[in-house]
Order: C-alpha cells, then sequence, then structure tokens
C-alpha cells in the first residue's frame, strides 16, 4: 500500500500507534491537524485512488462508537452491535459496499480503543441476560494492520470480563502475527471472508490469497482460537459449486469442518449506490455480466431463483462436507 | 476537435508561435483542429470564459488545461509536468468545495481563490493536494457540465509562498516552449476510444432497444469469453432473421434469448411459476408477483359471475399460500 499522507490528530501526537506508522510509511509527509472530520471527505476523492494515493488519518472516534448491526446480520436471535475502530480499508474487493459509503477511501484508524471498550462494557450492560454479539470490521478489516494498529491486546483484556459477549474479528487477511502473541479466549471468534481460489484472485484485489487464508486459520487452529466462516458474497461462475468444493474440501483436510462455529452464506448484493459505483470503477468485470434486478429490500441483487438455487445448492454443499445445519445462517437474505 | 486552455497569454505562447492559427475573436485562435484559448487569471474569469468558448463552438469535444502550478508540498521537481488526477477548489481560508474532479492523470491540485503568499495558507491547502493553481477546477466544472473531456497538465514553475510573479514572468517563454513540447509528445499517443458494439442487421432496434442489446450483449461476451460475433452466432441469429415476421419482432426474440443465456434459471423458474399458475388461471384467478418474482409482494386479480362463484373462488384461495405457488429452488 502506498501511502502519501499521514494526518495525525494533535492531541494524539505522542501516542506509540503515531510513530509506528510513520516508521512502516517513512515517505509519507507527516500533517499535525486538529480533528480529521475537517479533512476527511470534506472533499469528493474517487473510490481508486487508493491504487497509488492514499491518506492515514490517526484520530479520536467521537460520537457513537458502538452501533446496533442491521437485521439478518449474524446468528438469529442475538442481539448484534459492532463497534468502529476504522474507516476505509486497505484491500479492494470489487463488490465492497464501502466504495459507496464513503466519500474518500482514506484510512482512518481510530487510537482511543479505551473509549471504545468502555462503550462495549455499557451496551453490555444494558443486556444482563443471554448472549450477545460485537463484531469489528463493519468499515475496515479487523486484521489487516493490526501490527500497526496494535489494539488486540486492549479488547482481549475487555472480553476477557464480559463472558456473555461475543467478538468477531472478521478478515481476508493471513496476518496473524498479533492474535499469535495472545492467548485465545471463548468468547471471541476469527472469521474469515472465504470464496474459490478463482473469485478471491478475481475479485479480492490486494487481499490474501484463499491458500493463506487456509494457512492463517490452520495456525489459529492450531493455538486454540475458535474460527467462523463467511461464504459472502457469492458471486455466480461457470464452475461454481466445483470451485467452492475444491477451496472447501482444501481447508477442511487441515481443519474439521465441524471445528467452525458458525458459516455465513450470501449472495453478492449491492445498494443501488454501490452499483452505479462498482460500475464506474470497475467496468470490465465480469462480476457484473449477470441478471441484476432490484430485490425485497430494494437492493440489487442477482434474480430470485438463482439466488434461491446458489444458497440451496452451497448449503447442501457444506452439510454434505460435515458442518451441521445450527451452523449455517443466511446473511441479509429474506 | 480539441481545446487548448491557458490562464495567461503567455504561457500559450510557444504554442501559438508553432501553430500559427487564426485570431477568431479576443483571446480565442483556432487552426485546423485546434483551438488555442487563454481565460486569464483565477476561477471566475475561468469559468466565465470556458463557458463562453464551449458555448459558442459545440464542436469541442475535449478540453486540455496547460499551465503553471506551485507545489505546496516541495516534492516535486521543479520544471517537470504532472498529469492532474483529482481537483479540489479551496472555497474560503479554512473550507474546501465537496466537489471535486477526477482526471485520468496522478498528481492532486487545488484551486485556491487567491495567489498563496503565506504559510497558513499554504499548509492548509498541502493537507488536499500537492500542487496549487488558480483555474483547473473551473474548466473542469465547465466540461463537466457540457460532457466534455478534460484533462490538465501543470507545469510545476515553483513552490508556493517562496517566488515572486516577476521571476516567473522573466521565464515565461522557456516554460511555454516545455509544455509545447509535452504537448506534442501527448498529441501524438493519444489513447484509444472506447469499441462500440455494432447492432445486427436484419433487426430493428429503437433508442432503448439498441441500448438494451448493447447491455446484454456486453454482459454476455463477459460471461461467455467470447465476441460479439460468436455470441450472435451462438444465439441462432441467423435462423431468427429467417422467420417470416417484422423486425420489431425478431429483435425482441433476440433480446429474449439473451436475456435467457443470461440468467436460465431465472427463465426455468418462470416457465415452472407460469405452470403452476395455470390451474388458478382457467379459475380466473390470476397472481401477479412482478417482472423480478421476488415473493415477498404480489397482485391477486380475480374474476367472477355472481355471488355464489364468488364464495367458491374465496374459499379456494382460503386454503392455498401464495408461496407454495413457488417452484422449488433446487428443481430451478
Amino acid at each position: 500500500m502506498k501511502v502519501n499522507k499521514i494526518f495525525v490528530e494533535e492531541n494524539l501526537q505522542g501516542h506509540e500507534s503515531v510513530s509506528r506508522f510513520c516508521e512502516s510509511f517513512p515517505k509519507a509527509e507527516l500533517h499535525i491537524i486538529d480533528q480529521y472530520e475537517n479533512y476527511f471527505q470534506k472533499v469528493k476523492k474517487p473510490y481508486l485512488q487508493k491504487h497509488n494515493n492514499n491518506s492515514i488519518f490517526l484520530a479520536e472516534k467521537r460520537g457513537n462508537l458502538v452501533k446496533a448491526a442491521p437485521d439478518a446480520y449474524g446468528l438469529s436471535g442475538e442481539p448484534h452491535y459492532y463497534y468502529i475502530h476504522a474507516y476505509n480499508c486497505m484491500y479492494e474487493c470489487q463488490y465492497c459496499y464501502l466504495q459507496g459509503y464513503f466519500q474518500s477511501p482514506d484510512l482512518v484508524f481510530f487510537l482511543n480503543h479505551e473509549d471504545i471498550v468502555e462503550s462495549i462494557r455499557r451496551t453490555y450492560s444494558e443486556h444482563p441476560e443471554g448472549r450477545m454479539w460485537f463484531h469489528a470490521g463493519e468499515f475496515s478489516d479487523s486484521l489487516a494492520l493490526s501490527h500497526l494498529s496494535k489494539e488486540l491486546p486492549i479488547y482481549f483484556r475487555a472480553f476477557q470480563e464480559l463472558p456473555r459477549a461475543y467478538l468477531e474479528l472478521r478478515t481476508k487477511s493471513a496476518n496473524t502475527k498479533e492474535l499469535e502473541k495472545l492467548d485465545p479466549l471463548e468468547n471471541i471468534i476469527v472469521s474469515f471472508s472465504f470464496s474459490s481460489h478463482t473469485a478471491a484472485k478475481k475479485y479480492d484485489l490486494k487481499t490474501a490469497s484463499i491458500s493463506a487464508r487456509i494457512q492463517a486459520m490452520y495456525r489459529l487452529y492450531t493455538k486454540g482460537y475458535r474460527l467462523a466462516l463467511h461464504l459472502d458474497p457469492i458471486i455466480d461462475s461457470p464452475n461454481l459449486f466445483s470451485d467452492y468444493q475444491q477451496a472447501l474440501k482444501e481447508l477442511f483436510e487441515k481443519i474439521p469442518a465441524n471445528y467452525f462455529s458458525y458459516i455465513s452464506l450470501g449472495v453478492v448484493r449491492f445498494t443501488k449506490d454501490v452499483f452505479e459505483q462498482t460500475a464506474r470503477n470497475y467496468p470490465e468485470s465480469d462480476m457484473l455480466a449477470a441478471n441484476f434486478v432490484k430485490s425485497f429490500d430494494n437492493k440489487v441483487r442477482y434474480s430470485k431463483p438463482l439466488r434461491d438455487k446458489i444458497l440451496y445448492n452451497m448449503r447442501d454443499m457444506i452439510l454434505r462436507m460435515g458442518i451441521t445445519k445450527e451452523k449455517i445462517y443466511l446473511c441479509m437474505e429474506d | 476537435m480539441k481545446a487548448l486552455i491557458f490562464a495567461h497569454r503567455m504561457e500559450a505562447i510557444a504554442f501559438l508561435d508553432h501553430l500559427q492559427p487564426r485570431s477568431c475573436e479576443k483571446n480565442i485562435y483556432r487552426s485546423d483542429d485546434l483551438f488555442i484559448t487563454y481565460s486569464g487569471e483565477g476561477l471566475f474569469s475561468a469559468l466565465y470564459h470556458i463557458q463562453n468558448l464551449l458555448l459558442q463552438y459545440p464542436e469541442i469535444e475535449e478540453v486540455w488545461n496547460y499551465g503553471l502550478a506551485a507545489s505546496l508540498n516541495g516534492q516535486q521537481e521543479l520544471h517537470t509536468i504532472q498529469s492532474i488526477g483529482n481537483i479540489y477548489r479551496q472555497k474560503d481560508q479554512e473550507n474546501m468545495d465537496f466537489q471535486s474532479f477526477a482526471l485520468s492523470g496522478e498528481m492532486d491540485l487545488v484551486t485556491s481563490i487567491d495567489r498563496v503568499n503565506d504559510a497558513k495558507t499554504k499548509t492548509y491547502l498541502s493537507r488536499f493536494a500537492s500542487l496549487v493553481d488558480r483555474e483547473a477546477w473551473a474548466y473542469a466544472y465547465a466540461c463537466q457540465r457540457t460532457h466534455k473531456t478534460f484533462r490538465a497538465f501543470k507545469l510545476v514553475s515553483d513552490f508556493a509562498e517562496d517566488l515572486e510573479c516577476s521571476q516567473i514572468r522573466s521565464r515565461a517563454e522557456a516554460l511555454s516552449l516545455m509544455m509545447w513540447e509535452d504537448y506534442l509528445q501527448r498529441h501524438s499517443n493519444p489513447s484509444l476510444p472506447a469499441k462500440t458494439i455494432s447492432l445486427p442487421k436484419g433487426f430493428y432496434f429503437t433508442a432503448s432497444l439498441a441500448h438494451r442489446y448493447r447491455e446484454l450483449n456486453k454482459k454476455l461476451q463477459k460471461k461467455r469469453g467470447c465476441n460479439s460475433e460468436e455470441l450472435l452466432c451462438s444465439l441462432e441469429t441467423k435462423k431468427i432473421l429467417e422467420l417470416k415476421i417484422l423486425p420489431k419482432e425478431k429483435t425482441k426474440i433476440l433480446l429474449e434469448k439473451m436475456e435467457e443465456a443470461l440468467d436460465p434459471d431465472f427463465f426455468t423458474f418462470k416457465k415452472k411459476l407460469q405452470a403452476n399458475l395455470t390451474p388458478w388461471k382457467e379459475q380466473e384467478i390470476y397472481f401477479d408477483f412482478g417482472p423480478y418474482l421476488e415473493p415477498n409482494e404480489g397482485q391477486l386479480q380475480m374474476r367472477f359471475q355472481n355471488d355464489k362463484d364468488f364464495l367458491t373462488k374465496l374459499q379456494r384461495l382460503q386454503n392455498m399460500k401464495p408461496s407454495s405457488i413457488f417452484p422449488d429452488p433446487n428443481e430451478s
């Protein structure tokens, strides 16, 4: 990743993360600013600027630090929340909703993790009974730059004291270095977005390859971490099922299928704005060579019969590979 | 037709000397296939001038801006020419205009409200871009509004805040010559225009049918990894052309075939659904699930002859679930 500028809020100048980021990107210009909000998204920046012109903001998150997750986000029947530790991602997935969500691809890393943890604790105390979930990675990959942001120990310490709360760290990276330094916890689950080798190569630009993700999962498995899989978004292709079967077979040869705590399935979908952005950013992508329609929730999706066929067959395939049906859920599907 | 726009006459001087264009009107010159013009300094002059130009000469399809820009971060080599990527605009001392323009180049530029003479402004602007000028945003704005292609190339003439204008003025001719040489190089290597998918002969296309055809053709080429000719062959267009029907009807068949090729599951499902609906249709009970067959909404229409017929049909409907009409996904 090429970083041209690093912006640091003035009250964070002495923060240890700042020097780590600056040392990692020595060619980047350093700008000391008052508040990131005065610069981030103040001008419209094209998404594909991330190819060669990235800025990083190191800032304090103000306002809501924990938010309720949308319906059908995770295993149903339990409250789901996500916390915001960063905006934007160093990866470039062609279907990513961030390309239409923010008006800038600049990366923002929030350094006030203690405040976020405090907010998690408050939310926890609002639900005195039953399990609840917190997700990291709604607006950014949870692990990709964790060796620079180094926030994981703070969350591990916090969740040790919140036994009913589950933390999901969602990633497409193979950067497990920081996790390997920590002892796994029963209530922290590392979930990997997973697809076929072909699909990841074509659509998950700059992310870890599927083989690297399998290796990363294996490292965490041997360390005793709980793992989950997101087969989401699934993009239709001529050899869709055999390609997925092959990748899953490679994975389950290393880690028993039923070791995974849950598997989500979701077919590619876009809001109207993101769909238009995607078509502008990746006009030659074969991902767009399909019959997209306006679906039940106004999102742009494949036609209902194709969605059903994909989900039915994918579910059937993973059931046959040894996953129990209670562990499978459909993400953002009716 | 292309137009080259500058802020100052002295920036354009080498272009005028080499091309010897004829003067059309004040500050606008024309050679065989090129307009050369200069707008004056500052956003308002630039906007006023380019809007006039594009209004008066609608044959202009593409505008290139050559001009001088100052470096805000001191990281560019002086006298290099940078192809501009994003153009931002300073709105006032502490605010930026949200609207920006993304061009095909690499270097970001901010158009300032005034000459940058102080360190505070320089620092503020450098957080958004590496170069500063006074006009490019206005040119980009006018071009976007009139759907013209716009590109900008800036010669790094100085470091913002450092230099007196008189020093640049004394080098103006030499700087203009550098831009002329850059133009010659870029002009001789034009990028290839996008290829349009041609419409097949023997069919009738309205503008919207042509658009639909091109969209489907493009998607199917990508999906099947073939070219347009191979695609039309696989769709057996020859057989469609042999049919003794109107060209417009042939087009309808062709488009349906293309839609089916793109999403065969949808068509299989639709056929099965239609078969499931037939017994209801025969009883004059009509279900409509919309064009995309999303199951969460539908319409029901029923014809009846009298009270008895009405009640009988209602009773039949009472025991059915609309979702039961939908074919099983694993069979589709």
